[in-house]
């Protein structure tokens, strides 16, 4: 009886979770042409309730990515322009004197919101950035003794540029850690490059950009999200994958307990977004890159051979063997 | 590359001579041999010239079979040859030649004359084999397919000769052919190195020498893991013989003079249609069986038969018993019984070799009766220790003139039948010889000493050639025996018994063994003792034994056929025993010995299932078992091994993972590996694209794959019976359709060979040896 109601919920759970994707994809997709991967990545991310950085050139899109989820979701949105000279209360808010109260009061700062979008996080000072990323971390603002809960669904999408290093503090592993998942967006294709071209000449397609779902949907989408069964055999290969990312010579760093963590709540989304209610292998690998990739140090050796972690991460994709079953 | 193909074209030469040498011990000569020779050198010659000319390997042959070809028709058909090439008389000669040793291998046993036609198809052979041994070996460079020639020649003498073949004929063409592989597959490895300096012919260069040392090294340590390897396999090939029961060789066709006939390896066997030549030329000396006996000792008689076929041929009747007229014993006033007992007897059942007439048997427990109207003893199951008690009878030929024409109820119309086709003949020959007797018995003794003079009939098992009437027909078998006057006892009983049936005596045909040879104790009987004598009805006495055969090879006339004719008559008179003589009578009916007993219980399907399990077969079949199981003993393990898991298997999931393994193993046999670190959606990929799937088996690979994930990732109950039970047959519908895209080798091994068996084996033997290295020193 309990297995056939679950089962009757965790149906009507997929379905609802099959339908707020296939909107935001199409809402999105309008808007970033011929990236259906990231754009799926992101909403994966989106429901797993992670944090997602995006890291690439200028100019390819990373702030519309950004933005055009932003504006999908019925939501209370905020844009941070990271600047050298941005302030940790400007993220999380400060306390004001009230003259007419006579009281302190509390003005929320820009991560007070429900998507959370930082525009070049590495152009702010370290201190700013740990603001930020604690709160990220702790889903709360704490500010004169007075702790603040953020908003749910709370997702920060932060824009890095790897390129232009001068006067830029860029994010150390550990504060990587923090996201979930990392995407580059790459170079459109020609074909993409000469829609773009038209479509955006006259205004931009972000303007025409209406919700497709709400907060609310969002939150019961990621509380789906979570009973999305994992059997210990999949449990036991992504700790077999972390565990190798910690022997492994090419890495001076492996991945952190929360970075298994981490692959087993997107694993999850990324199983749910397929219409199943249980992780497979599969989907572990599908996210490997993305989650575990910017976490890793290479190793001198492995920047000495130019090799990235991410080809290091496939590499400990391709050596771990599947468990065939739990052991 | 040169001195190779010298070394290889010498040694398929000399191979091809070792394997025909042993032939010559199948003919009294060996004249032959030489002549092969040549041409075999011959061979060798024009191949190893044509090689160095031309790379077209058919052209080699085709030359190596023309020149040697005409050489051959040169040498037998020299003199038919006009403007020096083969007419049509040529082939005539060549015919009859071929003809002529057909006839020799027909009618001789080893060692036979050597004829100019067996000259003729030897040398043919021999040159043949030297083609074939030498296209094979030397042109094509496959020197293990020149053994199939090479054992051709061989078995022709192991199939043929008498007895086993020596050891010396069997090792030297054997290390020969594997000297040739040696050779080749030495020269094939010496191809694959990397550097060019392995060749033999090569100066070594400075720079490189390290390098060809080292692939000198590995050459030496292959060519020499080879030739212990053969080594090893020669000597397996000596002693497994030793080991194994021999079977009766035949190879092609039957051997020389071996036409017919059932019998097996120790054993005698009397086919239905009676034809001694097998048995008279037998030089085999075991023993057929031994007896001893204070007694006379007549041939042992092994059955007697009435019907004759016209065509020369006695036909003795099936295992059932005659029912007619039975034939009672003589008064106990007429006869002497004695006593015989007989070991170590290798007759076939239903039969057994005993002196006429038979008192009483004595076997343990074996079931037997009396034929009622030949008076045969019939066993259950082959017997070879046994007593019979035998009457000796000695009627006077006083009282065998007395007894008047047989009217007895006991003669059939059978017994005094001649055949239509030589009826003219056998009634003039008939009167010719009894002309002026009056008895019965004074008829008969004529007869006999008609046959048994030398002067004018001869005694040998050489026919002669079968002579034809005018209008070509082949004559049969009693004019002709009138016409050539030469035969062997089978003739001359024939002759006899329808000589007798001319003048109205009843007589019938028996078939047995001669007393054989004395050996302390006891006498020996050799399958060269078979011998076939007359027996002719004598109202009141019943069948009595004639002997019209003369010579050594026949016995001596019983006593009451000498007296009436006075001595010098027929030979061999005064070897006849004198009745009376032998000491000891014995009682019949005395303890332990069975009566004659009419009622004995048919011979049933049971005791002929009985007859036939004996120590030998049941050790046969056994090896023949073990040597299956041994054989298939790793797709054995392999299907107990999957039987064993899934009957383990608790819960669904056990059993899903358990097919899951075998298919996989069994992919994994037929060279599709499983992707490394990959799922089983890439796994599932890598099968449709390498196993060329159609759209029914995709779906079906599939279906397994999602069953799969359901059981490992999905919540445990989700995995139900009927998709377990979908699964299997999805799995043995995926694995047909992937062995049918696999080569039938790769199949074959997957099957013979399946790493699911082998595993177990290999864990075992690790587990016993303490290893854990498995296959560590197959570098070595």
């Amino acid at each position: 009886m309990t297995t056939d109601t679950a089962g009757r919920d965790i149906d009507t759970a997929l379905e609802l979770i099959h339908d707020v994707a296939t909107r935001l994809a199409g809402a999105m997709g309008r808007v970033i042409e011929g990236k259906d991967e990231v754009v799926r990545t992101t909403i994966t991310v989106l429901f797993a309730s992670g944090h997602l950085l995006i890291e690439d050139v200028p100019g390819v899109g990373k702030t519309m990515l950004a933005k055009s989820l932003a504006r999908s979701i019925d939501a209370t949105v905020r844009r941070i322009q990271f600047t050298p000279d941005l302030l940790p209360s400007d993220v999380t808010g400060v306390s004001v004197f009230n003259q007419d109260a006579r009281t302190f009061e509390f003005r929320p700062g820009a991560i007070f919101a429900n998507v959370v979008v930082g525009d070049e996080i590495n152009r702010a000072s370290p201190k700013t950035q740990s603001a930020l990323l604690e709160s990220m971390e702790e889903r709360q603002v704490t500010a004169d003794g007075t702790t603040y809960r953020l908003q749910e669904p709370f997702i920060v999408m932060a824009t890095q540029n790897p390129i232009e290093m001068e006067g830029t503090y860029p994010l150390p592993e550990a504060q990587r850690d923090r996201f979930m998942a990392r995407i580059s967006m790459g170079y459109p294709s020609p074909r993409a490059e000469l829609e773009l071209l038209e479509t955006h000449g006259a205004r931009s397609p972000l303007e025409s950009l209406t919700p497709v779902t709400d907060a609310a949907t969002v939150v019961s989408v990621i509380e789906a999200v979570t009973r999305v069964h994992a059997s210990p055999a999949v449990r036991q290969y992504i700790v077999d994958l972390v565990d190798r990312s910690r022997s492994s010579t090419a890495l001076r760093l492996g991945a952190s307990p929360r970075a298994g963590l981490h692959l087993l709540r997107a694993s999850r989304a990324h199983a749910a977004l397929e219409g199943r209610d249980h992780v497979i292998p599969d989907d572990v690998q599908a996210l490997a890159v993305a989650v575990l990739a910017h976490r890793l140090m290479p190793s001198s050796e492995t920047q000495l051979a130019r090799r990235t972690t991410s080809e290091v991460v496939s590499d400990l994709l391709r050596q771990t063997p599947v468990p065939p079953a739990a052991r | 590359m040169t001195q190779r193909r010298w070394r290889l074209t010498i040694l398929a030469a000399l191979a091809t001579l070792a394997a025909t040498y042993p032939v010559t011990s199948l003919f009294t000569s060996s004249e032959w041999f030489s002549q092969a020779a040549v041409f075999v050198g011959l061979t060798a010659v024009v191949g190893l010239v044509l090689r160095g000319l031309t790379r077209s390997r058919p052209v080699v042959v085709a030359a190596q079979v023309l020149l040697v070809g005409y050489l051959v028709v040169w040498r037998f058909g020299q003199d038919t040859l006009t403007w020096y090439l083969p007419t049509q008389q040529t082939w005539e000669g060549f015919g009859f030649l071929v003809t002529e040793a057909y006839d020799t291998i027909q009618r001789y046993s080893a060692p036979a004359p050597l004829t100019g036609g067996v000259t003729f198809c030897l040398v043919v052979i021999g040159a043949s084999l030297a083609i074939a041994v030498d296209a094979t070996a030397a042109t094509w460079r496959a020197p293990a397919a020149a053994g199939l020639p090479l054992l051709t020649a061989y078995l022709i003498t192991a199939a043929n000769g008498s007895e086993a073949l020596q050891v010396r004929y069997f090792v030297l063409p054997v290390v020969l052919w594997l000297a040739m592989l040696h050779t080749t597959e030495r020269g094939r490895f010496a191809r694959w190195g990397t550097t060019s300096s392995v060749g033999e012919e090569d100066t070594g260069i400075d720079g490189r020498a390290g390098v060809e040392s080292h692939a000198r090294e590995a050459q030496r340590s292959f060519s020499g893991g080879g030739v212990r390897l053969g080594l090893l396999v020669l000597a397996l090939a000596l002693l497994v013989p030793v080991l194994v029961p021999h079977f009766p060789p035949r190879y092609l066709a039957e051997g020389l003079g071996r036409g017919g006939g059932s019998g097996g390896t120790g054993t005698v066997g009397f086919s239905d249609t009676l034809d001694l030549t097998q048995s008279l030329t037998n030089t085999d000396q075991t023993p057929v069986l031994r007896y001893s006996t204070k007694g006379p000792r007549p041939p042992l008689r092994v059955l007697a038969t009435s019907t004759y076929t016209g065509q020369g041929e006695w036909f003795a009747r099936g295992r059932d018993a005659q029912r007619g007229p039975s034939t009672p014993l003589p008064p106990a006033e007429d006869r002497k019984d004695y006593t015989m007992t007989v070991r170590d007897s290798t007759l076939q059942a239903p039969r057994i070799a005993a002196p006429y007439p038979v008192v009483g048997v004595s076997m343990d427990g074996t079931p037997w009766r009396r034929d009622a109207v030949t008076g045969d003893i019939r066993v259950g199951r082959a017997v070879s220790n046994y007593q019979v008690t035998y009457a000796d009878v000695a009627p006077l030929p006083s009282q065998l003139r007395d007894a008047g024409p047989p009217d007895g109820s006991e003669v059939n119309p059978e017994d005094l039948a001649i055949p239509d086709v030589a009826r003219q003949t056998i009634i003039a020959w008939s009167d010719e010889v009894t002309a002026g007797r009056t008895t019965e018995l004074d008829k008969a003794i004529a007869i006999q000493d008609h046959l048994r003079d030398t002067s004018i009939y001869t005694y040998s098992l050489d026919l002669g050639e079968r002579l034809r009437d005018r209008q070509g027909r082949p004559l049969d078998p009693i004019t002709q025996f009138r016409l050539t006057r030469r035969g062997y006892c089978t003739q001359f009983a024939t002759a006899m018994i329808m000589l007798a049936r001319a003048q109205g005596i009843p007589a019938r045909m028996a078939i047995g063994f001669l007393p054989g040879e004395q050996q302390g104790q006891e006498y020996i009987v050799r399958a060269s003792d078979a011998h076939a004598w007359p027996e002719l009805y004598f109202n009141g006495f019943g069948w009595l034994r004639f002997e019209p055969t003369p010579g050594s090879r026949s016995g001596a006339p019983p006593t009451y056929t000498v007296i009436a004719s006075g001595p010098g008559a027929t030979g061999g008179g005064q070897e006849a025993p004198e009745p009376g003589q032998s000491s000891a009578p014995v009682q019949t009916g005395r303890p332990g010995l069975d009566q004659p007993n009419e009622v004995a219980p048919e011979l049933t399907l049971w005791d002929q299932v009985m007859a036939m399990v004996t120590l030998r077969s049941i050790l046969t079949l056994v090896g023949l078992l073990v040597g299956l199981l041994a054989v298939f003993i790793m797709p054995i393990t392999a299907a107990t091994a999957r039987r064993r898991r899934r009957r383990r298997a608790v819960t669904q999931q056990d059993l899903v993972e358990a097919d899951w393994d075998a298919l996989t193993s069994h992919l994994r046999d037929l060279g599709i590996n499983p992707p490394e670190g990959g799922t089983l959606r890439t796994w599932r990929d890598r099968v449709i694209r390498d196993g060329h799937l159609d759209d029914t088996s995709a779906t079906a690979v599939r279906r397994v794959t999602a069953t799969l994930e359901r059981a490992r990732y999905d919540r445990p109950d989700r995995t139900t019976p009927e998709q377990t039970a979908a699964l299997h047959g999805d799995i043995r519908s995926i694995r047909q359709h992937i062995g049918r895209t696999r080569a039938f080798s790769v199949r074959l091994r997957a099957f013979m060979w399946p790493d699911a068996g082998v595993s177990i084996w290999r864990r075992l033997t690790n587990r016993f040896t303490g290893g854990g290295g498995g296959d560590g020193d197959g570098g070595r």
